[in-house]
């Protein structure tokens, strides 16, 4: 084993191998997916395909992982930051970069044996979700939100869920539904800036990241059920949310069978 | 070209239950299973979505070999690959000990494959082999392009598992 | 699913229909849709949501974003069976079970009045 992760072998045996050889998609190197790039990096994850289409602002300064205020004076692109991070560990790192949206250059995503989507709509999960039950990938999701209402105190809030095919999905477990998608169109291209904060992307970052190495490396020996999070900023907890509760659970997705994976089928009519 | 084969782990499940059934007078059961495929790229995608078990009848008693089947079977399969336009893959398993397809799979693939190429040409047919913890596949990437093994055959489940194509 | 005559009213305008299946909802692919008058481009692939989706009762999906002399709030770009497409904000307001071309009719009336 190499001496780097010499401290991790607990991992298993073949861990170094297996995560040497994932190829892993982070899709939004925002606030939660530079965490994340960050810890693949420094665990050894070497296959990267990357998507974001943004720069760095000054406003992201307070939570983007590896930015800096030079960046802002360049208008780095936020890819430019999440590959500077992973070069910094690992020089010969493959990194498929994509500065733009997903849905307008998919392919290279489909080579991914996992996806950290670290998408900031339930829109943007919808559509990523479904592709990636399309292509066999499990799917990790996170997300923050801070909602502020009045004087009241802030709550800050938010999820992990592996949305895993041929296992109930983001649908099935609850967290997105019909109405929410349609508060958020209504809601499009009004909704201003959304409060973040390091530290809660933090929490929700790790978990992500700790929940794909088990998948990965099976070390644990636990992780044989759908997975869905909840974070409760204002407290400090990360605990089971009980929509991922067996009893509330269906037995099978609905929504995405094994039927309709590869590509679509149109049948003439 | 890289190939991965991206298998569900409850899919997987239903095969390796019914190929470890016992039959009447064959020592092993076969199978096939459908699959659909994507490209990204230089890559190619496989992914298995419905296991076609062979009935108990349409295996042929032969002492020579671990299972046979019948044109009844295989009619079947080629069936199904023209009424869903798919991709399919002849399966069975091996012990362990034996990881790879042995020389009487690779003459009985090289005997099949044409039938189900020419039924679905643009398809990559072939045969995947589960041998314990882990699968090899073999497939047929393209109209009239030779065989290649998998790169890589993926479980997709909770956990997940990787088997590589050994060099 | 649809019955024949409501498809064939539909093959009126457009060169096919096919359907398919994301997430457990069916679509309605209009390959070449021609579009009103003054619109750019004179046609082009739609995809019909006939179900409830994003609160809206259908749904009128488009392979580009129209230009038809009408300002309309574009409010959703997205991926659907795997192809990217644009969808306004329109809504059929009538609460009484319509047929497909209609509710097609209904959605490309928003490129023809404001």
């Amino acid at each position: 084993m190499n001496e780097r992760f010499s401290r991790q072998s607990f991992l298993g045996a073949d861990s170094e191998t297996v995560i040497a050889s994932s190829v892993i998609g982070v899709v939004g190197l925002g606030g939660g997916g530079s965490h994340i790039v960050q810890q693949l990096a420094h665990l050894g994850f070497r296959n990267f395909v990357l998507y974001d289409g943004d720069h760095v602002e000054e406003s992201n300064l307070n939570r983007l992982i590896g930015a800096t205020s030079v960046d802002v004076e360049q208008l780095s692109p936020k890819l430019l930051v999440a590959a500077r991070m992973i070069r910094g560990l690992t020089p010969s790192a493959e990194i498929d970069g994509h500065a733009g949206r997903w849905q307008d250059d998919p392919e290279p995503l489909r080579r991914c044996d996992l996806v950290f989507g670290c998408v900031d709509s339930f829109a943007e999960r919808d559509q990523l979700e479904a592709t990636c039950r399309r292509h066999m990938m499990p799917l990790v999701d996170i997300g923050l939100e801070v909602t502020i209402v009045g004087d009241d105190p802030p709550v800050m809030g938010g999820q992990v869920i592996i949305s895993m095919p041929g296992e109930p999905c983001m649908r099935c477990l609850g967290f997105l539904t019909d109405e929410l998608l349609a508060k958020e169109a209504s809601k499009y291209g009004g909704a201003g800036p959304r409060p973040q904060v390091v530290f809660g992307n933090g929490v929700l970052a790790s978990a992500a990241v700790g929940l794909a190495v088990d998948l990965i490396t099976d070390w644990t020996r636990q992780l044989r059920r759908v997975v869905y999070l909840e974070y409760r900023g204002n407290e400090q907890i990360l605990r089971p949310h009980p929509r991922g509760n067996a009893e509330w659970i269906p037995p099978s997705c609905s929504h995405y069978t094994l039927a309709n994976i590869g590509a679509p089928v149109f049948r003439p009519l | 070209m890289k190939t991965t084969v991206r298998i569900a782990r409850r899919l997987l499940g239903e095969i390796e239950a019914d190929l470890d059934r016992p039959h009447l007078f064959a020592k092993e059961r076969l199978g096939f299973v459908l699959a659909r495929w994507a490209r990204a790229g230089h890559e190619l995608i496989v992914m298995p979505f419905q296991y076609l078990p062979i009935a108990d009848d349409n295996y042929i008693e032969d002492a020579w070999v671990g299972a046979k089947m019948n044109g009844t079977a295989i009619r079947s399969a080629l069936q199904a690959t023209l009424d869903h336009q798919a991709a399919c893959l002849h399966v069975h398993a091996h012990h362990p000990v034996m990881p790879f397809f042995g020389d009487l799979d690779l003459a009985e693939q090289d005997k099949l494959l044409p039938s189900f190429l020419a039924t679905v040409p643009n398809a990559p047919h072939g045969a995947l082999l589960l041998h314990g913890t882990g699968a090899v596949a073999r497939l047929w990437p393209a109209a009239g392009a030779p065989p290649i093994y998998a790169d890589r055959v993926a479980v997709v489940g909770f956990p997940m598992r990787f088997s590589w194509r050994s060099s | 699913m649809y019955p024949g005559d409501q498809i064939e009213e539909l093959k009126v305008g457009c060169r096919a229909v096919a359907a398919c299946q994301d997430g457990g909802v069916e679509y309605l692919l209009l390959e070449g849709l021609v579009l009103p008058s003054g619109c750019s481009p004179s046609a082009t692939d739609a995809l019909l949501c006939p179900t409830p989706r994003d609160n809206y009762p259908n749904r009128l999906f488009f392979a580009e974003q129209v230009q038809s002399g009408f300002a309309r709030n574009w409010n959703f770009n997205g991926r659907i069976c795997e192809r990217n497409w644009h969808g306004y904000s329109w809504k059929t307001d009538d609460p009484r079970p319509m047929r497909l071309a209609q509710i097609v009719r209904i959605h490309l009336d928003g490129f023809r009045r404001a």
